[in-house]
């Protein structure tokens, strides 16, 4: 008796999820992934010969599966409650916060970004046109308190350093945000940094020229 | 295709089950035959010819077979059975290793073939050998019905894994077998029990160990380097074991009764007792095809080494066609002599949390050897795992350890039989209406928990592609 019904469920629950995906139509965008979905693939002789259709129906129907953001939220609150502080390169941290992931610098990256930026600047120094960089700490820098504990976490000081010693001429606004990480600077959700950050980067470039910047309070809020 | 696939759970799966219970009795063989070969077709549509050459092949040999009895001619068609079907599997899985070993040693330079290895192939010919060998012996009865034949070889619930059915354990089943929702009821929470094993315990904690295995060895620490071996041994298991558990559950789907593959290995107090626990299926076959035939144990203590020896490293072998599975192979063929001439009566008489522990040491050293296909790579793994890495404890390795703690604990109770004691305990007590509910509850929880995880493109190796 009870295997009959748990037959019968198991058989439900696939009729269930068939007849869901036939009856909901296909989406084209996501607009909480932020990508175009997989639409059913058109498939050549070449394609199946090659095996390659198997990934290409497997990757349609995960992306048009019923209700996929819903099973993508039940996977995330699974991933969370059996201990995982992190999600898709996203920390969890403290205060609500979701911290996109440095864990290691793209040195090699860095390095080559650096040497162009030389180039650039001694390019311009040519015509007396002076170039100062200002490279901005993210927020799993300059908010590290709030990232689980443990979580390996990037030296991203280093890099003004080394841009620095190559004799670029850096804004270092780490300590101005720093010095503020107390106040809503870098967006909870997001991981930009919010129009106050920009403020205080703003700031500090000001000052590092000899200028005085306007005070916060001539600005509006909107 | 595999299991824990979309495609596979409602697509496949409600396509094949619709199909054979709509047809007669007499066509049933015939649908699993072709939906077989489609589900093999999937991801090998090219090498589906040779599952079916193979097919034919062991088809006649077992007719030859039987023709010839009593006739010196009967030995043609094992012969041929055997060459073939282990010629096969080496052109396929070994010839570009046997190239590189022929050109390291001779300082040849013969290009290799680079031929990708036909899915499951190391299973399918172990299955078709054993049955041309089991009619030769007469423990089985000819198979008249090609179709019926067709049906056992490409059997897709253990097509292209486990667990390895021998012919004579389904050959009666073959030709008659029992439908009821009984044994559908029982394969169903079978299947959903191992697609949990595989989808939720082995992808999840298989994260830990591809997170370790990538880090550079000058920056694992000792207890990054055990964290990565537990999460492997835990990996494999519930992959392995998961895969079994769905093919066995598939099987009484459809009426078949395969036999246990795996019965927690993890708990065994000695290694001679782990492998009597662990992927069973194969240790039979090496046991009736080639241990017992070389003499076993019967002819002494010389010639029982001897032939410990050629099955462990053949079983090494067979896991995969490089020099560390070898050294796998040879590393529990010396443990399990050595158990059998002293060791074993050395662990009985101690408590049992010694063998415990000796047994997973061992295991998890066995594992190191397993996972790394470069020795180099693996030696300089275990060097880590004693103290010769870039320090005991890092804020990295305590990050794993804290994110995965939780999940090592569900896999530690999972590899014991506490679950199913407490299962059978509740079946003894509680009311029908309560087991049906936490049937159902299981049921639909782990399979919504999996299709989240499938969905979610989280990571879905397929481990079985070497063998």
């Amino acid at each position: 008796m009870r295997n009959k019904v748990i037959s019968i469920v198991f058989c439900l629950l696939l009729a269930a999820g068939i007849g869901a995906s036939v009856i909901m139509p296909d989406r084209y965008y996501s607009e909480n992934e932020k990508r175009t979905l997989k639409q059913f693939p058109k498939l050549t002789l070449d394609d199946v010969g090659e095996g390659r259709h198997g990934d290409e129906i497997e990757q349609y129907l995960s992306d048009q599966f019923p209700g996929r953001d819903g099973w993508v939220t039940l996977k995330t609150i699974t991933d969370r409650i059996s201990g995982k502080m992190e999600s898709n390169g996203v920390y969890f941290a403290s205060d609500s916060y979701l911290i996109e992931a440095h864990k290691s610098l793209p040195s090699k990256q860095a390095k080559a970004n650096i040497a162009a930026l030389k180039m650039l600047s001694d390019a311009l120094a040519e015509d007396n046109i002076s170039m100062r960089v200002m490279l901005v700490p993210t927020a799993s820098y300059i908010l590290s308190d709030k990232l689980p504990a443990f979580a390996p976490n990037a030296n991203q000081h280093s890099v003004i350093e080394y841009a620095e010693k190559q004799g670029l001429d850096m804004v270092d606004v780490t300590e101005a945000l720093s010095e503020h990480k107390n106040e809503y600077i870098y967006y909870k959700t997001d991981h930009h940094w919010t129009s106050l950050g920009a403020y205080y980067a703003y700031a500090e470039w000001l000052r590092s020229k000899g200028e005085t910047p306007d005070p916060l309070t001539t600005w509006t809020k909107r | 295709m595999v299991f824990s696939s979309l495609t596979f759970l409602f697509v496949f799966l409600p396509a094949v089950l619709l199909v054979y219970f709509a047809v007669p009795r007499q066509g049933k063989n015939a649908v699993l035959f072709l939906f077989s070969l489609l589900f093999y077709a999937w991801g090998e549509p090219i090498y589906v010819l040779l599952m079916i050459f193979s097919t034919v092949l062991d088809y006649t040999c077992g007719r030859l077979v039987e023709k010839f009895r009593g006739t010196p001619k009967q030995k043609i068609g094992l012969l041929i059975s055997v060459i073939v079907n282990i010629g096969l599997l080496c052109f396929f899985k070994y010839s570009d290793f046997l190239i590189t070993t022929v050109n390291g040693v001779f300082g040849w330079n013969i290009p290799t073939l680079n031929l990708p290895l036909p899915i499951g192939i190391s299973f399918y010919t172990f299955q078709t050998m054993s049955y041309t060998i089991d009619v030769y012996r007469g423990e089985a009865k000819v198979q008249r019905n090609i179709i019926s034949f067709g049906a056992y070889v490409s059997l897709f619930p253990q097509l292209i894994a486990e667990p390895i059915v021998r012919y004579r354990d389904i050959a009666e089943q073959l030709d008659s077998r029992a439908h009821s929702f009984d044994n559908f009821g029982t394969g169903v929470k079978r299947f959903v029990t191992g697609l949990g094993k595989k989808v939720l315990l082995a992808n999840n904690i298989g994260l830990l160990w591809d997170s370790v295995s990538k880090t550079d060895a000058a920056r694992l620490t000792t207890l990054g380097a055990w964290l990565g071996i537990i999460a492997f041994a835990f990996q494999i298991y519930f992959d392995f074991s998961g895969y079994s558990d769905m093919a066995i559950g598939l099987g009484k789907m459809f009426g078949f009764d395969f036999n246990e593959n795996f019965n927690y290995p993890y708990i065994s107090k000695s290694v001679t007792e782990f492998w009597r626990r662990w992927h069973i299926s194969l240790g039979t076959w090496f046991r009736d095809y080639v241990y017992i035939p070389l003499g076993g144990n019967r002819r002494g203590l010389a010639i029982q080494i001897r032939n410990i020896a050629v099955v462990w490293l053949l079983t090494g072998f067979w896991h995969g066609a490089s020099w560390n599975f070898v050294l796998w192979g040879a590393f529990y063929g010396v443990m399990l002599v050595c158990e059998k001439l002293f060791l074993l009566k050395w662990l009985e008489k101690a408590p049992a949390f010694v063998g415990h522990i000796y047994t997973m040491l061992t295991v998890l050293l066995g594992w190191v050897l397993f996972a790394f296909d470069d020795l180099g790579q693996g030696f300089e793994y275990l060097k880590v795992m004693f103290g010769g890495g870039a320090g005991l404890v890092s804020s990295g390795a305590m990050y794993q350890l804290l994110s995965y703690l939780p999940l090592i604990l569900v896999c530690v109770i999972a590899s014991t039989p506490l679950a199913k004691l407490l299962y059978g305990k509740l079946t003894a007590t509680a009311h029908e209406g309560t087991l049906l509910t936490a049937d159902i509850v299981k049921l639909t929880g782990i399979c919504a928990l999996s299709v989240a995880f499938l969905i979610s493109g989280s990571y879905n190796p397929f481990l079985y592609f070497r063998f």
